[in-house]
């Protein structure tokens, strides 16, 4: 009887064997891969200089391509490779490009272009490609005229990185900045205006004014900041295209700290109260005021979330700087912002994912970002002082400027990554501080 | 005939007894039964947990690799190379509006405004590629026409995995190790590597096809992973590329790869396209080898680039 029962369990066994065996045979066929992890450095890519038609469009050509080269150097994520490697000279732009040249020199991607005069205006055409798959990824042409060649450098950087990284890019962007110069009593502030890049500066003021924290209109032909005009600081509002300039608001008392809303109806801002401050909104069309915060405290520095339903700002209503979160209109006030030290200047991405911040602790300021609810606070950079973050329209890049000690120290601007990685000097002529980062231009 | 009965009778019983003897015991059996299970679980997980007995992690990984468990089907022909044609149709939109704004934003007393007049491409395209933009232009249509099927698919496996109680052993946890670690420490291992005391569901892939299947989809992984830039903006989205490609006897790619499914979200594009590159750039995969080539000729990679920056 036991050795029945051992006979039958054998040939079951047997028989489960060959079953199992023959259910494994295609298993084996179709090999399946994960592949978790691949490399983050930045991507190797090769920017050709565009070919020109004609003497003048192959000097732009070659400048273009260096504005490209630039641009995403700067941003982290590609790596372009020095001209002098390229093993294939692009002359002419309709033939493909051999592209074992290109991975020889482990070239990712490869940008050729051609540039040309076009009734006097200068065109500018070119292609992505991907050098592994021999693919085109993207092509555009665009046409400006020539004195603003830079600008297709920024337009072409933005295709490319919004092809290579699935995000939005940043290039054809300004900033607005307070560039200041003479010694350190007697600074001269001027309302100056770049290029993204550190290029194409200009002053927008003439220096007889101190002028504080400029801040762009969401559709970037505008700004607003403070200015000590007769003594007493006010909110003014500045017409980039026509240099008009305007007081916000007849108000009695000093006005600053002003932002304005995602629409650019409205301009959010403090107003002095008896040794303390309030928020208020400023309706730009009606003039109406609506007080949005009544604590006898400094409640200053106030940001728009990007969807206009929510306001973040610094308080000291608790005794120490602290950030806070309110609705628009005024209601459900509470504090975010719980780690050592004091925190100031929140201001929310363009995203809605992030509030960056100026955080003051052990005698060092840092910028850092949190979530909108207060979780997840990163420091991105820290030092002697830091200050006034600004976001790049894209929300991956934080503008921000860093003093330094010392007689012949003085402030400069910088960027870093919100990774808190690539942190970068943005070159300027002079000193220079209060960032304000432009939406996109185009 | 009673007599030739029980001789047969006899007959047959001596058979069946000798049979007892003669047939391998259950232990030798059992024997066999063990080399056949690494067949129903070999897979790259199972190559990581090999090494992890080489390298114990300190702590343990808080975070469990996804492990797929769907099979892959065709969605749609190589949407990979839809890029280009969204970018320019959407572009070829755009041109009204930012001529007029550009006019406006440069001070009168400025140079000439600038105006950039952002156009398709599709023209230049044609002068070095005739057919091209007609494929392509079908190929975002055809997207559209059934997104639903894969975009359901990704959710479906991560819960499965985050069921898993935490404390239990999970060898996903050591692959996620593992894909964290160094080349050096990835790189396969040779046997006399193997120091450690094996662990659960420890085998010997020494002579087993399927073991030879795991090197294979391990050393492909590897090679893969080295090849793949990941997308900035993929790091931190939860976007999943299935890719599926032939090789040829030599290694090179037979073709191009198809990615098998799809998503909505744009980052989803330049993933894909980033995975493609990957497989390409990779080429020739002459390091695999040749007498089981059936083993390798045809390949389905996930690539799954947030498993890299666990949120």
């Amino acid at each position: 009887m036991v050795q029945r029962t051992d006979f039958a369990a054998r040939t079951v066994a047997i028989f489960a064997t060959l079953l199992i065996t023959l259910m494994m045979i295609p298993a084996a066929k179709a090999v399946e891969i994960d592949v978790n992890k691949g490399q983050i450095d930045p991507l190797p890519i090769a920017i050709t200089a565009f070919v020109g038609t004609s003497q003048d469009s192959a000097q732009a050509g070659a400048d273009i391509a260096g504005v490209i080269a630039n641009n995403l150097g700067r941003s982290g994520y590609f790596r372009p490779l020095p001209p002098e490697s390229f093993i294939e000279q692009i002359t002419n732009f309709d033939q493909e490009p051999r592209f074992g040249d290109w991975r020889q020199i482990q070239a990712k991607a490869l940008v050729t272009g051609q540039t040309m005069m076009d009734g006097g205006r200068l065109k500018a055409q070119f292609i992505l490609w991907d050098v592994g798959s021999q693919q085109k990824l993207t092509g555009f042409e665009f046409t400006t005229s020539p004195k603003n060649w830079r600008r297709l450098g920024h337009l072409i950087s933005d295709k490319i990185y919004e092809t290579m990284t699935g995000v939005p890019g940043y290039f054809d962007t300004r900033v607005v900045f307070v560039a200041e110069t003479g010694p350190k009593d007697k600074r001269i502030k001027k309302l100056s205006i770049m290029d993204q890049d550190g290029f194409n500066v200009r002053s927008i003021s003439d220096g007889k004014q101190i002028v504080l924290t400029p801040r762009f209109s969401p559709n970037s032909l505008e700004i607003t900041y403070m200015a000590f005009g007769n003594g007493t600081p006010r909110v003014y509002l500045y017409n980039i295209e026509t240099g008009q300039r305007e007081i916000v608001g007849e108000f009695p008392n000093m006005s600053f700290a002003p932002r304005f809303s995602p629409d650019g109806q409205r301009v959010i801002m403090s107003l002095q109260d008896e040794g303390n401050s309030n928020i208020y909104l400023l309706d730009l069309r009606s003039r109406q005021t609506q007080q949005l915060t009544n604590v006898p405290a400094i409640n200053t520095a106030p940001s728009f979330s990007p969807d206009g339903s929510q306001i973040v700002f610094e308080t000291d209503r608790d005794g120490t700087q602290q950030v806070y979160v309110m609705n628009a209109d005024g209601s459900n006030q509470h504090r975010i912002s719980f780690g050592n030290g004091r925190y100031a200047t929140p201001v929310w991405s363009p995203d809605g994912r992030y509030i960056a911040f100026t955080k003051q602790a052990s005698g060092r300021f840092a910028i850092g970002v949190m979530n909108p609810d207060g979780q997840g606070e990163r420091i991105l950079t820290e030092g002697f002082h830091n200050e006034g973050p600004t976001w790049a329209p894209n929300s991956r890049v934080i503008m921000f400027f860093r003093d330094e000690p010392g007689e012949n120290g003085g402030p400069r601007l910088y960027s870093v990554d919100v990774s808190g990685y690539n942190e970068q000097l943005v070159k300027t002529p002079s000193f220079a501080s209060d960032p304000a980062w432009s939406p996109l231009l185009n | 005939m009673r007599r030739s009965l029980t001789i047969s009778l006899l007959a047959h019983a001596a058979i069946l007894a000798s049979a007892f003897i003669v047939l391998p015991n259950p232990k030798e059996f059992k024997v066999e039964e063990q080399e056949s299970i690494p067949v129903d679980i070999v897979s790259i997980e199972d190559l990581g947990k090999r090494q992890a007995t080489v390298k114990t992690p300190e702590k343990p990984v808080e975070k469990a690799a996804p492990k797929p468990v769907e099979v892959m089907k065709p969605v749609q022909p190589a949407p990979e190379v839809a890029p280009e044609v969204k970018t320019t149709v959407k572009e070829q939109s755009a041109p009204p509006e930012p001529t007029p704004e550009v006019k406006k934003e440069e001070p009168k007393k400025e140079e000439p405004k600038p105006e950039p007049k952002p156009e398709e491409l599709a023209e230049l395209i044609k002068k070095t590629d005739e057919p091209e933009p007609e494929k392509k232009k079908e190929e975002p249509k055809k997207a559209e026409a059934k997104p639903q099927k894969p975009v359901e698919k990704p959710p479906e496996k991560k819960p499965e995995k985050k069921l898993k109680p935490k404390k239990e052993f999970n060898p996903d946890d050591i692959a996620a190790f593992l894909n964290k670690t160094d080349d050096k420490h990835t790189a396969p291992l040779k046997p006399q590597d193997q120091t450690g005391t094996p662990k659960q569901g420890e085998f010997n892939l020494s002579g087993n096809d399927d073991g030879v299947a795991a090197t294979i989809a391990d050393a492909i992984q590897q090679r893969l992973a080295k090849c793949w830039s990941i997308p900035p903006g993929a790091r931190e989205a939860q976007i999943s590329v299935k890719v599926r490609f032939q090789l040829n006897p030599d290694g090179t790619v037979s073709g191009l790869p198809q990615v098998m499914n799809s998503n909505p979200d744009p980052l989803f594009t330049t993933t894909a396209q980033s995975a493609v590159s990957a497989v390409m750039e990779c080429q020739p995969y002459d390091f695999l080898p040749q007498d089981k080539y059936d083993l390798w000729q045809d390949n389905g990679v996930n690539f799954n680039p947030n498993q890299m920056f666990p949120s």
